[in-house]
């Protein structure tokens, strides 16, 4: 493949970030100390958010050269210079430029720059702003290099990266022990997915490796993406199982990542981090790296018809799961983790269902819908005094019009309002390429994997429009009594960290990330005094500053029907510009037009359905009082159990192996290494007798050492051992 | 008579890195002498100029033709060579930090550069000789200056005692290793070891050789401190001033080691009667010195017993490589040499810290706090003890890795294992110290610390830039000093004593 | 020259070895600094007698060779340990008036403060 100099620009999209992040980093706190809080803020964060603009104007131009070239030829690889060179293989530094990367760079930084700028005003208050900045540069750098990279072990790198960023940013609000368990079970779920994902690059080393007949396609980069694609074919008429497992462990991979059930469990947990951080990478862009990973990797897994009926088997049964728990959630961010958590579960499908194309489609419209929901969502939460549940809110579309008008269009985005917003496209090409699969073995009812998936997202599109509808009739609907009156309760989003409370105490020149006892405690008391400023009858929420609703607006252009209807109308844009080839007419056993009917169907059943239980006021069985909650939605709001099983679960076997070892440590190894110690030492004091300080000693030791010498040499001498 | 071969060869580019360094000791005490008062800083750069300009030459003739000149008496090889440079590195590096610490601690004695560099120089000739005498002679340069800059805090009692007993043992044994010397000569007749291996090689092994090859073992090891030879090691490192103790540690045992590989080589029978010897002694002192360690409650103190270890580990090295089938490779020992040197000085310089007024306190409570007064050294300690330990990155990892496998190689298991478990219990300690430099709460004795000079930073800095450059670069730093091998020096015609494979027969 | 020759190169040997132990055995008796230091000073003329016997008994071929440094080898050896002991001499004596300034009186035994 050759290197066309024009692509090599690509690099400094990842450089750009990565010294924003440096700079953050570095200089980022002495900026806002010598400007001053009220300028040096917006400074950093407008050095924070060029980078990314500059980025995404650079991608954008990297775009419309590819878009140049023809169709077979839009793929380059730049590489800048080796990396690891171990006995055959090379993985050296390598981006690839192609149709799929540049809409994931345009992705990543386009809605990255936007919410970077609403973050400045989100996070105004914010004493550790630079912090926020440095991670969330560094994050995008990450994302960057794992939608970039040519080879595995480049995506790995970002892949992790982008799990350490996450990780940083779920906590940044670390005083709070809540937020560090959060970040923690972030981390560690996601483990168990990265075990698959290195597992099946292992896997794909030790076959390529093993192979005289792929090592001439291959050469010696075996984990490129052009080398092992090329080799893919070959590989699965020698080797099927291994092809079929390799892509099992990449798809475990992709669950961990983009919150697949069962390992979902640390998304909704993720929205203790700062509002942005939801938007940007539990919305938009990390959750979705799964799913680039199997369009990156689908000519190697399309290939394996078992693997992809999984695929959508489990791409149906989260969304279905993610919204059925949705129903019961009564913080906003938590209902929009879960419905994340169930758009996911739709790109999925569409990967199962071989249409890839149709999968990064729904990444690309819910990026801009979803991160919508959630700035408006953080803007809601801002005007409410960091107030998350849902049922302190009502009629805040008196106060808040710019954000209520763009969230209804993220609503409607979302609920699939035929023809006239964006989600409705790329749903539509979701489900129609789903219903009309038809390759691939029959099972329940006479369907194939993935029918039954497409007709399980059908329901799971009327559920949607349920509980979004319920959602923000809770928020922007009814009367504004429910927050006139409101009792404070616990699930504030901290903010014992604002500057609100720095006056208080002084704990504003501890840096580091660790704190004695006594901080801790002091933090969480200050918490509870925050309480006292909190809603109440003399509340007036007030419209977001601009640097916050031009964001809001931005998205949501990007979230009407043009956009979906330009990408996947008629012409097949997107499909086109993906596959590499002109769409081929799908002639399923479902009719283009009756699709279009059951999809307006689901929509208005759950939306009319919603406006009938919440349209005039609020039932009691969503109260504050749990008692009165229907049992079925309180077992929805308790996620059904799922999380309890999953997590307890493996923190009781965790506990009871951590029992058992701390025995074993305490008792056997314990005892063993502390019997040495104690006999080391008891030598230690032996050796030392002889060392009495005076010299006359000395000298008489070494001469018995010397007499001892002689003796033994002509003990060896008499016996006749030499020679 | 021939009169020509009354006059030897004489070949001055190979005494040259000698001669700088002896005639920079003597430009170095002229301006001392004429220096104005309390301003050390001409002689300081005069020296490390001369140190500079003699490593420059010995890194010119590195891998050039080894050959003999001086009537046999300085042999120029890589092998010397690459331990001459340790050793001008060396006394480079301790001269950094000995200004601030000699006027912190006001020892009013510049005559400590013109006498280190004399000491160098004795090393360098013990290492670079194949002839009895030189050895003998460069031992005692190296040896009389130390006994002089051991006792040079002079209103110090325990620097005096140090001196004293490093005196009186120094000498007693250098009329050991001289009376051995006397017996060798009066057996084969010569001084010099490629004529007394040729000799003891051809007749058998008579008593008077290996009783005086058993006496010179007594004063090399007096040197290198082996057990049972090793009992003035800590009471003189805790004693002497902390940076006359660095040089010491390192050039004294760098310089011991290179004559002792000579000595070993050319004595022959190593296989039959010294070989179960030295395997004990090998034991003895890594066992020895790390158990001793265990149990000290002073820094200087438990570094001086952990050289009497690492002079163990040192001699597993030796042992393997004379007992290796094949050629005599010593590159193991040289890396090592190079680490130990590195990360010992360093050590040593980072403790020179708790030097103030004349009071200089190194017991483990005295070093703490050092984190919060000097971050920097104190975090390059930490990586000092660590490559002491045998922590990977570091050289002494790969040191130990190398003197284990070299042991393995040369079938001899059980020295690899005894060497492994020692490092394992050297832990204890190694961490002791880096706990104690950690600990920030003040004790009752409040401990006072100079603040640390720029020059100090810098000696650091070449120490850790030494064990992790070693440590990075292991591959090449071996692969470069691929031909350390103690053949037969050119142009003495020696039937091999030992199974050595020289550079002629070898590949 | 005769009487030299006449006495075997044994005897030479036995009073060499006799100095050597007594003088080994000084050093780890005396309690003086300077007796000790004389002890090995006597040491030291043991090895400086067994150095010239040998010179003087060895077997005249390398002489004859013509391999001057060879055949005088012992003989220089004694030169040198002359020299060096001198010098041992100069720098001993000075720590031990260091030690006489700091503590009045020398003894070897007061000197024990570095043990363990």
């Amino acid at each position: 493949m050759t290197v066309p100099n024009e692509f090599s620009t690509v690099w400094w999209i990842v450089f750009l970030p990565l010294l924003g992040f440096l700079f953050q980093a570095l200089l980022g706190k002495r900026l806002v100390e010598t400007l001053g809080a009220k300028f040096g803020r917006p400074a950093a964060g407008a050095i924070a958010v060029a980078p990314i603009g500059l980025a995404f104007l650079l991608g954008a131009d990297l775009t419309s050269k590819l878009a140049q070239l023809p169709e077979h030829a839009r793929a380059a690889v730049s590489t800048l210079g080796p990396w690891m060179s171990v006995q055959g293989l090379q993985v050296p530094f390598e981006l690839r430029v192609d149709p799929l990367s540049m809409t994931m760079v345009l992705i990543i930084t386009g809605i990255g720059a936007l919410i970077h700028l609403y973050a400045i005003g989100y996070m105004a208050q914010e004493r550790d702003f630079p912090r926020f900045f440095t991670y969330l540069n560094l994050f995008v750098a990450a994302m960057l290099v794992l939608v970039l990279g040519n080879n595995l072990v480049l995506t790995f790198v970002g892949w992790e990266g982008v799990g350490v960023c996450s990780y940083l940013l779920i906590g940044f609000w670390y005083r709070d022990l809540a937020n560090s368990k959060a970040a923690n079970k972030a981390f560690i779920v996601n483990r168990v997915g990265d075990v698959g994902f290195a597992l099946g690059m292992f896997w794909i080393v030790h076959l390529l490796s093993q192979n005289r007949e792929t090592l001439a396609v291959t050469g010696e980069r075996w984990l490129s993406y052009d080398t092992i694609l090329a080799v893919s074919p070959r590989l699965l008429e020698m080797f099927p199982t291994a092809l079929f497992w390799i892509s099992i462990l990449l798809f475990i991979g992709a669950m961990g990542k983009s919150a697949q059930f069962p390992l979902y469990v640390w998304l909704p947990d993720a929205m203790a981090g700062p509002t942005p951080v939801s938007a940007l990478i539990h919305a938009a862009t990390m959750v979705t790296s799964g799913v680039y990973l199997l369009n990156r990797m689908s000519p190697w897994i399309a290939l394996s018809p078992a693997a992809m009926g999984i695929i959508a088997i489990v791409g149906a049964v989260t969304a279905l799961v993610g919204a059925a728990i949705a129903f019961g959630q009564t913080d906003i961010k938590t209902v929009l983790a879960y419905s994340t958590v169930s758009q996911l579960g739709y790109m999925f499908i569409a990967c199962g269902v071989g249409a890839f194309w149709a999968g990064m489609f729904h990444v690309i419209t819910h990026a801009f819908f979803k991160a919508l929901l959630f700035l408006g969502s953080g803007a809601v939460i801002y005007a409410m005094a960091h107030q998350q549940d849902m049922r302190h809110y009502g009629n805040l579309r008196r106060y808040l019009p710019i954000t209520f008008a763009t969230m209804a269009v993220g609503w409607a985005a979302i609920v699939g309002v035929p023809f006239l917003f964006s989600g409705f496209w790329s749903k539509e090409a979701v489900l129609g390429a789903a219903v009309n699969q038809t390759h691939g073995a029959t099972g329940a009812f006479g369907l194939t994997a993935g029918q039954l998936a497409g007709w399980v997202g059908f329901a799971v599109a009327a559920m949607t429009a349920f509980y979004m509808t319920r959602m923000m009739l809770l928020t922007f609907g009814t009367s504004e009594e429910r927050w006139r009156d409101a009792v404070p309760d616990h699930h504030a989003e901290p903010v014992h960290s604002h500057e609100a409370d720095a006056d208080h105490h002084d704990v504003e020149d501890v840096e580091g990330f660790f704190f004695s006892d006594a901080e801790m405690e002091r933090a969480s008391m200050l918490e509870v005094h925050e309480e006292h400023h909190d809603l109440d009858s003399h509340h007036t929420p007030r419209e977001v500053p601009w640097v916050m609703w031009v964001p809001l607006v931005l998205l949501a252009v990007g979230s009407l029907g043009f956009v979906g209807s330009w990408l996947g109308g008629a012409n097949h844009r997107l499909e086109a510009w993906l596959t590499g080839h002109a769409p081929h007419e799908a002639h399923g056993p479902v009719a283009h037009n009756l699709l279009i009917g059951i999809s307006a169907l689901a929509f208005v059943s759950g939306v009319g359905l919603a406006f009938w239980l919440y349209g005039k006021k609020t039932p009691v069985w969503e109260g504050m009082d749990d008692k009165k909650w229907n049992p079925l939605q309180l077992f929805a709001r308790r996620q059904f159990g799922i999380d309890a099983i999953l997590s307890d679960g493996t923190v009781r076997l965790g506990g009871i192996v951590g029992a058992v070892c701390f025995a074993l440590d305490r008792y056997v190894v314990d005892g063993v290494v502390n019997g040495v110690g104690v006999l080391a030492r008891s030598l230690g004091g032996a050796v030392r007798q002889p060392q009495t300080g005076y010299v006359r000693t000395y000298a008489t030791l070494m001469q018995y050492g010397a007499v001892a010498l002689v003796a033994y040499v002509v003990y060896r001498l008499m016996t006749g051992a030499p020679q | 008579m021939n009169v020509n071969a009354l006059i030897p060869t004489v070949d001055w580019r190979a005494l040259a890195p000698f001669t700088i360094v002896v005639c920079t000791g003597i430009v170095a005490l002229i301006i001392e002498m004429l220096r104005p008062r309390r301003n050390n800083n001409l002689v300081v750069g005069v020296s490390l100029f001369g140190l500079l300009v003699a490593g420059w030459s010995l890194f010119g003739m590195l891998g050039g033709p080894s050959d003999e000149s001086f009537a046999g008496m300085i042999l120029n090889d890589r092998f010397g060579q690459i331990l001459q440079l340790v050793m001008v590195g060396s006394c480079a590096v301790c001269f950094l930090f000995s200004e601030p610490y000699l006027r912190e601690k006001r020892i009013p004695f510049a005559e400590f550069y013109p006498l280190a560099l004399w000491s160098t120089a004795g090393g360098m000739l013990m290492v670079s000789s194949k002839h009895l005498l030189m050895v003998f002679l460069g031992l005692e340069l190296l040896s009389i200056s130390l006994y002089c800059l051991a006792g040079m805090s002079r209103y110090e009692s325990k620097s005096e005692e140090s001196a004293l007993k490093y005196f009186l043992l120094g000498s007693f044994a250098s009329a050991f290793l001289l009376m051995g010397i006397a017996f060798i000569y009066g057996e084969t007749a010569s001084l010099h070891l490629g004529r007394i291996s040729e000799v003891l090689g051809a007749a058998s092994a008579s008593p008077l050789s290996t009783i005086g090859a058993a006496m010179v073992l007594v004063g090399l090891g007096f040197k290198l401190a082996l057990v049972p030879f090793h009992q003035w090691t800590p009471d003189v490192y805790q004693g002497a001033p902390t940076n006359v103790t660095a040089f010491m540690a390192a050039v004294s045992k760098v310089a011991a080691l290179g004559a002792l590989v000579r000595f070993l080589w050319a004595i022959g029978t190593l296989d039959t009667v010294w070989f179960p010897l030295m395997w004990w002694v090998a034991v003895a002192t890594m066992t020895v010195g790390n158990l001793a360690a265990l149990v000290q409650n002073d820094v200087k103190r438990t570094l001086g017993y952990s050289s009497i270890a690492h002079a163990g580990y040192l001699l597993v090295g030796v042992l393997a490589a004379f007992s290796a089938p094949g050629r005599v490779s010593l590159d193991a020992t040289a890396f090592y040499l190079i680490s130990y040197a590195a990360m010992t000085i360093g050590a040593f310089a980072v403790i020179s810290l708790t030097a103030s007024g004349q009071h200089e306190g190194t017991r483990f409570y005295d070093v703490r706090g050092l984190w919060k007064r000097a971050p920097w050294a104190a975090g390059c300690l930490v990586v000092f003890l660590c490559s002491l330990i045998g922590i990977p990155i570091t050289s002494g990892f790969f040191g130990k890795l190398l003197i284990f496998q070299a042991a393995f190689d040369a079938g001899l298991p059980a020295l690899a294992v005894l060497l492994a478990v020692n490092s394992a219990i050297s832990t204890y300690y190694y961490l002791g110290i880096i706990q104690a430099a950690f600990v920030t709460e003040e004790g009752a004795v409040a401990p006072r610390f100079g603040k640390p000079s720029a020059s100090l930073n810098l000696a650091c800095a070449v120490c850790l830039a030494g064990v992790l450059g070693a440590g990075l670069f292991a591959g090449p730093l071996i692969r470069g000093m691929g031909t350390a091998e103690v053949g037969p020096p050119v142009g003495v015609p020696v039937q091999d004593p030992l199974t050595i494979h020289t550079k002629n027969t070898s590949d | 020259m005769g009487l030299v020759n006449d006495v075997p190169l044994q005897w030479f040997l036995a009073l060499s070895l006799y100095m050597f132990v007594l003088g080994a055995i000084g050093v780890m008796v005396r309690r003086n600094p300077v007796v000790m230091f004389m002890c090995i000073e006597l040491m030291l003329n043991a090895v400086n007698l067994t150095f010239l016997a040998f010179a003087r008994y060895q077997p005249s071929g390398a002489l004859a060779s013509g391999d001057v440094p060879t055949a005088m080898a012992g003989q220089m050896m004694v030169i040198f340990v002359m020299a060096v002991a001198a010098a041992e001499v100069a720098v001993g004596l000075g720590i031990i008036t260091a030690i006489f300034r700091l503590k009045n009186r020398a003894d070897a035994d007061d000197l024990g403060s570095l043990r363990g």
